[in-house]
């Protein structure tokens, strides 16, 4: 107790002695932050409306016009053993027809026609797991191969491309925020080796009269420490200020059944100002273990 | 070898000490007992400071053995080196206080490292600059202060902790005549009190006159007896 509150006052007059130095370096950590949970925050977004996207791929396999009477039940049974299903719907000629009719107003075109040219389909649906579309394919695969079916049907290209991008964009995101963490380690153990010069003469003596190594670290510590806390909450503040003012505040419209943009939850941002104090930790501990030797 | 003896607060024992490869204290041999007042005399550049140095462990010796109230300095770990430092005072030419810490704060510093509760601090922060004639400067920063009144801060924080040896490296050599003996008669009181003094100077007026044991270095090496040819007063211990 008698100590902390030592240590206390030393990082106050610390942070008053040098404002500029410690100010810049929570700045940057704040903009280190900034970025990282930026592109984590859109990330984070975009994977629940291609999750939400996801939920609702479906196959379309249309039976063979030669197949006279379709044998729902053992067909159903068929798809349903393969891997991936969820849930499988007959759609006979008849409601093929009566969709046509109804939802797609096409009642007029329809009504001269005397056979029923809609073929009778299975609509499936796909299990939302990671791996979607290579499991899609494989299931489209394995469903044309049954006799009953003619063809097959599904957002092939759409799939593919929007899973390689959601890859690309995971790889940049993990990238910039390595970049972005090592360069924060630096701008913070350059801070601690600038403050321990500058308090050079005092440190010697303390060590003269009999501190022990780690009462004269522990300061550096919790500067770094609370560089990365302060740094990690304006950061975050910034980050909301700005997702407010892009989705909630200035356009609603991006709000739709499907999408609802979501900022982090609690938990999310606690570990993320946790994040930024660990990384003013180990920027604190890099600079007294390579520059200063006690 | 060495063994520890109670009478004897220091022991070198065929203590080296090389920078490069100068030899900088050669072969010193020497027992300091508890209690004693001793000055470290010889010229500029003989290993005074480096000798003291070598007993707080401000530098590592490269050969010998020292042992310095019970503590073996050669067989001590860095992260030990506080243990010593704590039965120690030390008092330097340039007084090295913080010049960013008030008197208070300097003096309250050495106690503070210990974990003292606050107002213990304050309580021997108190005595201590009241030994010294200083407690009307303790919210006063050190560099607005005179030669001998840092000094005599110096001294402060040096007894604050009750330490059982005080090093003084040339403590005087920078000060007037008056503030000098202001100092001497500062460590007289605490070599009074019960501690231990080692007094390292090159200031032949400060012990021509003393009954007390001086140690003259030479290139690194004591004389016989502690005791230099020139100088003819009967030798005492005190
Ligand atoms: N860190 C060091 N590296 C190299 N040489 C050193 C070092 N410290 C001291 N010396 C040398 O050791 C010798 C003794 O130095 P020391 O400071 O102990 O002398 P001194 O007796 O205290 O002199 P003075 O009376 O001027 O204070 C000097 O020649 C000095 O140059
Ligand atoms: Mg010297």
């Amino acid at each position: 107790m008698n100590y902390l509150n030592c240590f206390l006052k030393g990082v106050a007059k610390d942070f008053i002695a040098t404002p500029m130095l410690h100010t810049v370096t929570i700045l940057t950590i704040a903009l280190s932050l900034l970025v990282t949970s930026a592109f984590g925050l859109f990330f984070f977004n975009i994977n629940q409306v291609f999750y939400t996207w996801k939920q609702g791929i479906r196959i379309m396999a249309y039976v063979s016009p030669s197949v006279e009477k379709v044998n729902v039940d053992m067909l159903k049974n068929q798809i349903q053993t393969l891997y991936g299903v969820n849930k499988i719907e007959y759609i006979s000629k008849d409601a093929a027809l009566d969709f046509m009719k109804n939802d797609m107003h096409q009642a007029d075109i329809l009504s001269h026609l005397k056979d029923n040219p809609l073929p009778a389909s299975f609509m499936i649906h796909v299990k939302p797991t990671a791996k979607t579309w290579e499991m899609v394919e494989r299931l489209a695969t394995q469903i044309k191969m049954m006799p009953e079916i003619s063809e097959v049907e599904y957002g092939k290209g759409w799939l593919e491309r929007i899973t390689s991008f959601m890859t690309f964009f995971r790889i940049t995101c993990i990238a910039i925020g390595t970049l972005l963490i090592i360069t924060t380690l630096f701008v913070i153990s350059n801070t601690i080796r600038l403050v321990f010069y500058a308090r050079r003469d005092e440190i010697d003596v303390m060590r003269l009269v009999g501190a022990t190594r780690w009462f004269i670290r522990i300061p550096f510590y919790l500067e770094a420490i609370i560089h990365g806390l302060v740094g990690g909450m304006i950061g975050l503040s910034i980050l909301y200020g700005l997702f407010y003012y892009l989705t909630i505040y200035n356009f609603p419209v991006w709000t739709t059944d499907l999408f609802h943009p979501n900022f982090f939850s609690l938990h999310v941002i606690g570990m993320l100002i946790l994040m930024s104090m660990g990384i003013g930790w180990a920027g604190c501990y890099l600079s007294l273990k390579q520059f200063i030797k006690l | 070898m060495l063994e520890t003896n109670n009478d004897h607060i220091i022991q070198m024992y065929h203590v080296y000490k090389q920078f490069g490869d100068k030899d900088v204290i050669r072969d010193v041999t020497m027992n300091i007992r508890r209690n004693e007042f001793l000055f470290i005399s010889g010229p500029s550049g003989a290993g005074k400071s480096t000798m003291l140095k070598l007993l707080y462990a401000g530098e590592r010796l490269s050969k010998g053995q020292i042992i310095v109230d019970g503590l073996n300095i050669v067989r001590m770990k860095r992260r030990n080196i506080h243990r010593l430092r704590r039965r120690i005072g030390i008092i330097f030419q340039d007084f090295k206080l913080i010049r960013t810490r008030s008197v208070y704060d300097n003096v309250a510093l050495v106690l503070e490292i210990q974990g003292l509760p606050r107002r213990m601090v304050e309580r021997k922060v108190q005595a201590a600059l009241n030994r010294v004639g200083m407690s009307g400067f303790a919210n006063v920063f050190p560099p607005s202060l005179s030669g001998g009144e840092q000094q005599r801060v110096a001294v402060a924080r040096a007894v604050a902790a009750d330490p059982s040896i005080i090093f003084a490296d040339e403590p005087t050599g920078s000060l007037d005549p008056d503030s000098a003996a202001v100092i001497l008669n500062l460590l007289d009181d605490y070599h009074l009190s019960g501690g231990t003094v080692l007094f390292a100077t090159h200031d032949i007026s400060l012990i021509e006159h003393t009954h007390r044991r001086v140690v003259y270095l030479t290139d690194g090496n004591i004389s016989e007896n502690g005791r230099p040819p020139f100088l003819s007063t009967q030798y005492k211990t005190g």
